[in-house]
């Protein structure tokens, strides 16, 4: 039996395509705009290309970059559909709210094609051998921490893999580098949406506790984390990702975060060491300091520092480090079970932002969403959920 | 009017510019306007680039119209080296500001550890290439800043971006770093510590690198750190307030503003941003790299693990050891020998303030690079930029 979810809680898309865009934007993108009141915030030239930043908030950026005497143009779309709806990012977006908010991004980018009938091409997977594809994806869970025991679980995170960086600022931790294909993104959502100028500092009380786990997915680990077999196509030689349904999401982003080592509980006492196990307790040493409230450092940076100031062999810093992730997932409170439940990603927990929702008005036309679009990415057999609010984004 | 132009020579300068922003107000030429590269080839300006206007379209507030506001920018000579921010204003384009490295200008790098009388050079090109484009050709002495002789001066230095190469240190020792300009290193990471954000007026930035540099026996690759120190805005008139012997400040708008300095006060500014810098240095104990370089497959000891622990976390070293006794319950031999090595072992690690590493000394470097030669500086830059 399928498992059905309702939400696609997904932040930052890129899309890669090719589009025959209208000759006449490129020669002067400025009289274009101007000549079709296009809703366009900034249009940035280049020899080659040219950069429009779409809506009068942010949402949609085309990057159009074309070669001489080729009719078709790269594009690639940097497409929000939470930041199209509301004008920020704390919702986890309904099915419903998803399919507008992909309307909303064709009836935007249609105006600038040579053929408005080539629309198809603006969203992967709408047509047999098409050529749009996703080439990066954002998906998030929101939890309630009030009590920080979450966050500073997360803090003690070591990955799976050595050569993975971490990152550490005071309400917020990386773990991947910035070109990598899998970048996980924890942080207090509040500060950093009122940093951003996204949520009223007044408002700040309500949402101080809310903390966000974000994976972002490029390339191979795309495929890799979201993709099967009724979403995936080649393109130009290579897998690609086409379209995905939310229980893709929901896997992804579940099998992105259980991998991390040193967050989960597992309970029990503590083993005994053996007799080959000289350097055991060093890492359970260094797991203690770092769970203490004193220390300033991590688990993984206390390691590090050891790591660098006694030279050892890989072979003994292996050790140590297996015997610190034991430790701490031995006394985290962190139920991987819990946290990545179905019903946790059933009912996500959401941060409005009343004032940068007001910004944002569409008109009822710009969400029609076409049939070919609602097949793609609404499960065949999902269960209808019928709409029990008039979303704040649109207007009759 | 002819000009003297004088010749600088002189020897090194002990930190690399890597970027200048001038702030001015200049109106550019119609007849450029409108045919830029026309124009640009009948006056030998060396344009490296087309030039294409950004459009942003913004809805005024008051007439619910939407308002396109255009601006663009010039790169002169090639990209990196000089650019021109440029907007409209009625029907006229003026230029804004002004980015200048020096290093791309004259060595095509964007970093290169520049020698005495580049900077004057580098701001004789700029006047020379920008002259040509302007509408009034007296605007000139608003082009580099402290030119403006007994006119209220009009261009000023927003931004000095410097930066010091820093040998044998290795970013891996460098300890909890703040600074009371821009707040603690956040975001560390194994390469990079990073103090202030970009948008921020002040930000540092400390880098793993290597070079190369001429030793006795040919070509030597040397490890170390560099150093960039960025200030803008009210930071940087304040840390040559702080500092008037650096540079002469004077009012823009009625508004305090840098206007000149000399190429020396750059070393001298870096430095005087960098001996503020809190946080330690500890170094790795010599004894414990003669046990790693002579493959002492006990080169990690509880001893030493503690004794860092303790060093790092500022948690005293009693109570890491009550931790270990919890953890193994330690024989009574093992307890005396730690008795014994924990205190050796902890003295080895011998923290010092980060800014004895910014002491002036560092701020010498001996430069053995050809230096740029082939265009005249002009005689008032010199004036205002030489050496003192």
């Amino acid at each position: 039996m399928t498992t059905h979810f309702h939400h696609m809680p997904i932040d930052r898309t890129t899309i890669k395509t090719r589009l025959e865009i209208h000759p006449d934007l490129f020669d002067n993108p400025t009289a274009y705009i101007k000549e079709h009141d296009l809703p366009i915030r900034t249009s940035k030239p280049g020899r080659h290309s040219l950069t429009l930043d779409v809506l009068t908030y942010k949402g949609i950026k085309l990057h159009l970059s074309r070669d001489t005497g080729d009719p078709l143009t790269n594009a690639t779309i940097d497409f929000n559909p939470c930041k199209c709806l509301y004008g920020h990012n704390g919702y986890a977006l309904s099915l419903r709210e998803f399919l507008h908010a992909v309307g909303i991004l064709v009836s935007h980018l249609q105006p600038l094609l040579h053929d408005p009938t080539d629309w198809i091409d603006l969203v992967p997977g709408l047509r047999p051998d098409g050529v749009a594809y996703w080439d990066c994806v954002e998906v998030h869970s929101q939890y309630d921490d009030t009590d920080g025991r979450l966050f500073a679980a997360f803090r003690q995170a070591v990955p799976a893999r050595p050569k993975i960086p971490v990152r550490h600022w005071p309400a917020s931790m990386r773990i991947g580098g910035h070109n990598s294909h899998m970048l996980l993104r924890i942080y207090i959502k509040g500060p950093e949406m009122v940093e951003h100028g996204k949520l009223d500092p007044e408002r700040l009380s309500d949402y101080e506790h809310v903390l966000r786990l974000e994976v972002q997915l490029k390339g191979e680990k795309l495929i890799d984390y979201l993709g099967n077999e009724r979403n995936v196509e080649v393109i130009d030689g290579v897998d690609r990702l086409v379209r995905f349904w939310p229980q893709d999401l929901v896997a992804g982003h579940r099998k992105a975060f259980s991998a991390l080592q040193g967050v989960y509980s597992t309970g029990g006492s503590p083993a005994g060491f053996g007799p080959r196990e000289k350097m055991a307790p060093l890492g359970r040493l260094l797991a203690r300091v770092a769970l203490d409230t004193r220390c300033p450092l991590t688990f993984l940076q206390l390691f590090e520092h050891v790591r660098f100031y006694t030279g050892a062999e890989s072979d003994t810093m292996r050790a140590i480090k297996a015997a610190g992730v034991e430790e701490l997932s031995r006394v985290s409170p962190v139920s991987v079970d819990d946290l990545f439940s179905d019903a946790t990603y059933r009912s996500p927990l959401h941060v409005s932002s009343p004032e940068q929702e007001e910004k944002v008005l569409h008109d009822l036309g710009d969400v029609t969403v076409h049939p070919l679009i609602t097949a793609a990415y609404q499960p065949p057999d999902q269960p209808f959920r019928p709409m029990t609010r008039w979303p704040s984004y649109l207007r009759a | 009017m002819s000009m003297k132009h004088t010749d600088i020579t002189s020897s090194h300068l002990p930190v690399t510019i890597r970027n200048l922003t001038i702030t001015t107000r200049l109106q550019l030429h119609p007849e450029f306007v409108r045919e830029p590269h026309r124009f640009a080839r009948r006056h030998g300006v060396d344009l490296a680039d087309d030039i294409y206007l950004q459009s942003d379209f913004k809805t005024d507030r008051k007439t619910k119209q939407r308002v396109e506001k255009l601006k663009s920018n010039i790169h002169l000579v090639r990209h990196g080296a000089m650019r021109l921010f440029t907007k409209p204003e009625k029907d006229d384009w003026l230029v804004h500001s002004i980015d200048l490295n020096p290093s791309m200008l004259l060595y095509n790098k964007e970093r290169y550890q520049l020698r005495a009388g580049d900077l004057p050079l580098s701001l004789s090109m700029l006047k020379d290439a920008v002259t040509p484009l302007l509408a009034d050709p007296h605007d000139a002495r608003h082009i580099v800043p402290g030119l403006a002789g007994d006119q209220e001066p009009i261009a000023f230095w927003s931004l000095v971006d410097s930066e010091l190469l820093l040998p044998g240190i290795d970013i891996r020792t460098l300890h909890d770093l703040s600074h009371p300009l821009t707040g603690p290193a956040e975001g560390v990471k194994k390469n990079r510590i990073q103090l202030g954000d970009e948008e921020d007026d002040c930000w540092i930035r400390i880098k793993k690198t290597h070079w190369m540099t001429n030793g006795p026996d040919g070509p030597e690759a040397v490890d170390g750190i560099r150093v960039r120190v960025c200030l803008k805005g009210h930071k940087l008139t304040e840390e040559f307030r702080r500092s008037p012997r650096f540079g002469t400040l004077a009012k823009v708008a009625d508004i305090p503003r840098l206007v000149t300095f000399t190429e020396a006060s750059l070393g001298l500014l870096h430095q005087s941003v960098m001996a503020r810098l809190e946080g330690t240095h500890l170094p790795v104990p010599a004894e414990w790299l003669a046990d790693r370089a002579e493959g002492k497959k006990d080169s990690v000891t509880h001893a030493k693990v503690m004794a860092l622990v303790s060093r790092l976390t500022s948690i005293p070293i009693d109570d890491i050891r009550a931790v270990d006794e919890q953890i193994r319950n330690p024989s009574k031999s093992t307890r005396g020998r730690l008795n014994k090595s924990v205190p050796v072992e902890f003295g080895r690690l011998t923290p010092v303030p980060i800014s004895s590493v910014f002491a002036p000394e560092a701020y010498s470097f001996e430069d053995t690079r050809a230096h740029h030669r082939g265009h005249p500086v002009d005689p008032d830059v010199a004036a205002a930029y030489t050496m003192r």
